[in-house]
């Protein structure tokens, strides 16, 4: 309470005074935020900083950490795995964003028609999101084994005499991955379905009224109002792709392709939990925050431009 | 998508009839399809969680519906074959959930109503940050969050596991934020000229309102809670706290890849989900469609 | 009106906290006494057992506490040592490293831990067991020294013990060896990998569809099932001059022959991602040969009608020595134990008795001498023994797995994809891996300090 305070007065100092129905919001406002603002400091704050300042070091977990500086950060430069690791994010980011987003934006839209049975069909959807990463993983390891695996017997069924070598292919082990993450797209219908009710069932009626098709209602009423949650999920699919691991880990482990399944995330894992690179591994994750920091912040700045918000939002600093 | 075109300007009765029963038709033809497509695999999970021990799960062809074994005990032998105390398990997942649905829906949702409906200064940095701090890899904090947790003398409690969830969830304020900022602003206008303070309209209009997304945020949380491995394990210390996710994830270990056994906790571990997820389709599916401008 | 939304808002905030601070006082939660992390462990030990004839609590960590046989294990224990209860602390293996760094930064370890990761032993973390078990009567020489060096001794001190062997051995199905024409392979001296290969190819037949299929090995890259000799010094800090030496590049070329005749399967079950096993190929009677773990594949063809044998691993030319690689479970005492002691009974309890029951059980035991008594009748168990009996010390190479990972790359990579020769992408990989490994030794040096 007291800090947002203190923090109306000093910007009032600096920007000039409020109309006393805004300072009343303002104050209002952060009195909402507190809980957040509270949690940030007590429980994000500390460790931010500390793995902020384990960056500059060299820590083995049970050894005092030993400061070098720099030379984690120069360490990369020339780190096979840093590179590497970069690569395999990008094509897994750009494989799966569009994708994710089109299958779940379609599948969300079959899936909020009111028709018998729908409850049950949702439900079905929803199952393999449910599933833990690492019992998915097995069984598509199986699925997608390149001599005897059912996928590939499949694709010499319908003809095709080499098909991918899936995770033991250098360029077929991400799009395998992505397949995986498809098979569970069910689990983000259900924030597209949310916002789906939130259009007013009046426009609908409007529409027909006027003898627009389905595909006009979709692109004219559908898309645009539905904006809000497709930028939701660009930014988190985004966040999540640079964070990918469970299945990555599971897949990844001694055996399949070391390189091609090299996801960020699994680079940071292996320098701290497995070789006992904290500091490092700090490093690399403070240069992918960075990384994926300027990404959202520009993609949230063009925000206004294509989102359309009930709340008009624009010209708030 | 083809076919609405058809529809355009014809009004009689029998014609949209038709119509409607090929659209649905479509519907229900292209659902069944991606049934199939996400139950084989599922079929394929269930015929291994029924084989006797140490025979090979993978066959050529492989079978995605039993046929051959029907070895039923496998699903209790997953819950009880260690002695492990199941129930107490259950009841430890489901007051970590409870508490956790408490503090993040209170906390979450007042946040977001804040960046949502209001306006103060510093808005934009706050949400830019908020979304930043969703960036930072788990992998890199879980360490310093430890020790953190550890000076606070929290180790060995579910503390570190429910409280900062009172403390908002920078990923679902953001999902929350984002719904409400598509709620009819002319709601809170009305109110306004009624007299009713913010926190009224925060509680008596939009989160009513946001029933569908909160929804959203009850299932993601149970998701979360009901699989999370890591958080409870290191906190922990002791058999009698442990949650349900400890107690069924370490069937396979190398010298001993149960399989069968794998698969059927696993199994198990869908059911509770799962139904949460059928009913809370009720409050997911409706909205403000049947809530919101009628009411 | 301000005022009372802060009043409502600081309601729900304390009501929160109210239900947070119910959830932390459940009778459950608080029962762990919080300690500074750095209490000397030599001195805080409470010795409270006499008296009324209370237990001493003995905690254990593992990840096979789910198996019936190691819960038979403790009761035996319990029941030969009345004033000590066991708990078992069942913790999935794939979190197992994680939870035992964070209880050992928290200063709480338990007693007794399955100890799978090396640098806990280097860093001081488990207490020496040698004089405790020569006070006992054991002698270390008689347990499997193969595993007991890849998992128990370092620098000639052992700090841990098992109970049953774990090896790696080349399975035979002998109805399609037979059908071939082929003779068994010896259960003591190794197939070269010219040998291998020649088998694996000749046994191979492309059916019509796969079911009629039958393959002839499944391995990957020998690197981890033969001796870390050959590819690493023997100090175990060089690869130049190891890895891309003659030999290995011949056993790359004949792994590329075989790969391409269609002689090999894919999914090595000890290597692959758990999923696809080849040792189902091998119980469906679809694999001639299989490089797979003892226990594992002698259970699975136990169950079928299959005619099976064992043999050690192909070496890399004829006439090198064999190698069968071993390991166990390895059982220690934390040195911030609470009752090092009455763990340390523990510990020689699994050294004698532990590794009875486990020939009781049908499992292999870790002492080389129960040995003949597992294998009882069985012709194939017998040769396992034999080929158990091939298992030598190994030798120290810190982070191996990661060191050895980028390999698969260069195999499935550079040489099946691209067609690259061995020798070449060898000789170009060896600086890389040859960093990592400096980098694996700095972290280990640094454990000691």
């Amino acid at each position: 309470m007291e800090a947002s305070g203190l923090e109306t007065k000093s910007a009032t100092k600096k920007k000039g005074k409020l109309s006393p129905l805004a300072a009343r919001e303002e104050r209002a406002a952060y009195l909402f935020l507190l809980p957040w603002i509270l949690g940030v400091i007590f429980f994000l704050l500390g460790p931010i900083l500390a793995s902020f300042a384990l960056s500059f070091t060299k820590w083995n977990l049970f050894s005092p950490p030993e400061w070098v500086g720099l030379a984690n950060y120069q360490k990369m430069f020339h780190d096979r795995d840093f590179y590497n690791s970069m690569g395999v994010t990008l094509k897994y980011m750009l494989l799966s964003i569009p994708l994710f987003s089109a299958a779940a934006l379609g599948l969300s839209v079959l899936l909020n028609q009111k028709l018998r049975g729908m409850y049950v069909l949702r439900t079905v959807m929803f199952m393999p999101s449910v599933l833990a990463g690492t019992a998915v993983a097995v069984m598509f390891s199986m699925l997608l084994q390149p001599d005897a695996g059912i996928v590939n017997q499949f694709l010499r069924g319908i003809g095709i005499a080499n098909p991918p070598r899936w995770l033991m292919s250098e360029q077929w082990a991400v799009p395998a991955i992505v397949l995986m993450g498809l098979w569970g797209i069910g689990g983000g219908t259900i924030i597209y379905l949310a916002g789906l009710q939130n259009i007013p069932p009046t426009l609908y009626e409007a529409a027909d009224i006027d003898g627009a098709s389905a595909w006009q209602k979709f692109t004219r009423i559908t898309l645009p109002l539905l904006t809000p949650t497709i930028f939701f999920q660009l930014i988190t699919s985004l966040a999540a792709a640079f964070q990918i691991f469970d299945i990555a880990f599971v897949l990844s482990g001694r055996g399949a392709r070391r390189g091609a399944l090299m996801f960020y995330l699994l680079n940071i894992y292996n320098e701290s939990f497995r070789e006992s690179r904290f500091g490092y591994a700090s490093a690399l994750a403070w240069v992918l925050v960075l990384i994926s920091a300027i990404t959202i912040l520009v993609i949230n700045s063009t925000s206004n431009r294509w989102v359309y918000y009930e709340v008009d939002t624009k010209g708030e600093s | 998508m083809g076919l609405p075109s058809n529809i355009r300007g014809k009004k009689r009765p029998f014609q949209y009839r038709i119509s409607k029963f090929s659209k649905n038709f479509m519907v229900y033809g292209i659902l069944f399809i991606l049934c199939a497509f996400i139950l084989l695999p599922l079929g394929w999970m269930f015929t291994t969680a029924l084989r006797p021990d140490n025979t090979p799960t993978f066959t050529i062809p492989p079978e995605f519906f039993p046929t051959k074994y029907w070895h039923w005990e496998n699903f209790s032998r997953a819950l009880t074959n260690r002695n492990l105390p199941f129930f107490i398990f259950t009841l430890n997942t489901l007051k970590i959930f409870a508490l956790n649905v408490i503090g993040s829906v209170i906390s979450c949702t007042m946040c977001a109503f804040a960046f949502s409906r209001m306006r103060f200064r510093g808005k934009k940095m706050l949400f830019n940050f908020l979304l930043v701090t969703m960036l930072i890899p788990f992998a890199v904090l879980m360490i310093p969050t430890f020790i953190m947790f550890n000076k606070l003398g929290w180790y060995g409690t579910i503390l570190p596991l429910v409280v900062p969830a009172f403390f908002g969830n920078a990923f679902f304020i953001f999902l929350i934020t984002q719904y409400m900022k598509t709620i009819p602003v002319a709601l809170d206008e009305a109110a306004i000229i009624d007299g009713a303070n913010y926190f009224q309209i925060y509680w008596r209009i939009i989160l009513p309102l946001s029933m569908p997304v909160v929804a959203v945020q009850v299932v993601f949380l149970f998701l979360n809670t009901w699989g999370d491995l890591l958080g409870p394990l290191i906190y922990l210390t002791n058999t009698s706290q442990f949650t349900v996710a400890i107690g069924l994830a370490s069937f396979a270990t190398r010298e001993n890849p149960n399989n069968n056994l794998l698969m059927a906790a696993n199994l198990i571990m869908m059911i509770p989900p799962l139904i949460l997820f059928f009913f809370a389709q009720e409050k997911l599916i409706g909205g403000i469609a049947s809530v919101g401008l009628k009411g | 009106m301000l005022k009372k939304q802060a009043l409502t808002i600081i309601l729900a905030l304390l009501l929160a906290a109210m239900l947070v601070a119910c959830g932390g006082t459940s009778p459950t939660a608080t029962e762990i006494p919080v300690q500074d992390s750095a209490t000397d462990s030599t001195t805080a030990e409470p010795v409270e057992m006499p008296v009324t004839g209370e237990q001493t609590p003995l905690t254990v960590w593992t990840f096979e506490g789910e198996s019936e046989n190691f819960t038979s294990i403790i009761e035996d224990f319990e029941t030969k040592h009345p004033n000590i209860k066991v708990e078992v602390v069942d913790i999935p293996e794939s979190e197992y490293g994680t939870k035992v760094d964070t209880a050992l930064i928290a200063g709480e370890p338990p007693d007794i831990g399955f100890i799978n990761d090396d640098k806990w032993i280097a860093s001081g973390k488990f207490l020496p067991i040698g004089d405790h078990l020569k006070a006992e009567g054991i002698n270390i020489e008689d347990y499997n020294p193969g595993a007991m060096t890849v998992n128990c001794l370092v620098e000639g001190e052992a700090y841990c013990i098992g109970t049953f062997t774990g090896a790696l051995m080349l399975f035979y199905n002998k109805d399609i060896l037979d059908a071939a024409g082929i003779e068994y392979p010896s259960a003591t001296v190794p197939l070269s990998m010219d040998q291998y290969a020649a088998l694996a190819e000749a046994v191979t037949k492309e059916g019509a569809t796969l079911a009629d299929s039958v393959w002839g090995a499944d391995t990957d890259i020998g690197v981890w099932w033969q001796d870390r000799r050959n590819f690493f010094s023997e100090d175990g800090r060089t690869v130049d001059g190891y890895l891309n030496d003659e030999a290995t590049v011949h056993m790359f070329e004949k792994l590329i022959e075989m790969r391409e005749a269609g002689a090999i399967i894919q999914g090595n079950s000890t290597m692959a991602a758990e999923g696809f096993a080849s040792q189902d190929m091998l119980a469906s009677g679809q694999l001639a040969t299989s490089i797979l773990e003892a226990d594992l594949g002698i259970k699975m063809l136990e169950n079928t009608d299959i005619r099976w044998g064992v043999a050690p691993v192909p070496v890399e030319q004829a006439g090198d020595e064999p190698w069968t690689a071993t390991w166990t479970d390895a059982y220690g005492v934390f040195s911030e134990a609470d009752h090092p002691e009455a763990a340390m009974e523990f510990v020689s309890y699994m050294a004698t008795e532990g590794n009875n029951l486990r020939v009781q059980q049908g499992i292999m035991p870790l002492k080389n001498t129960l040995g003949a008594e597992w294998a009882g009748e069985s012709e194939g168990r017998q040769q396992a023994v034999q080929v158990i009996a091939l298992a030598r010390p190994g030798i120290l190479v810190p982070g191996f797995w990661d060191i050895i990972g980028p390999l698969w790359d260069a195999y499935e990579g550079d040489m099946l994809e691209d067609g690259r020769p061995p020798q070449e992408v060898l000789d170009e990989y060896v600086p890389i891996l040859q960093e990592t490994l400096d980098q694996a030794w700095d972290t280990w040096d640094s454990f000691k300090e």
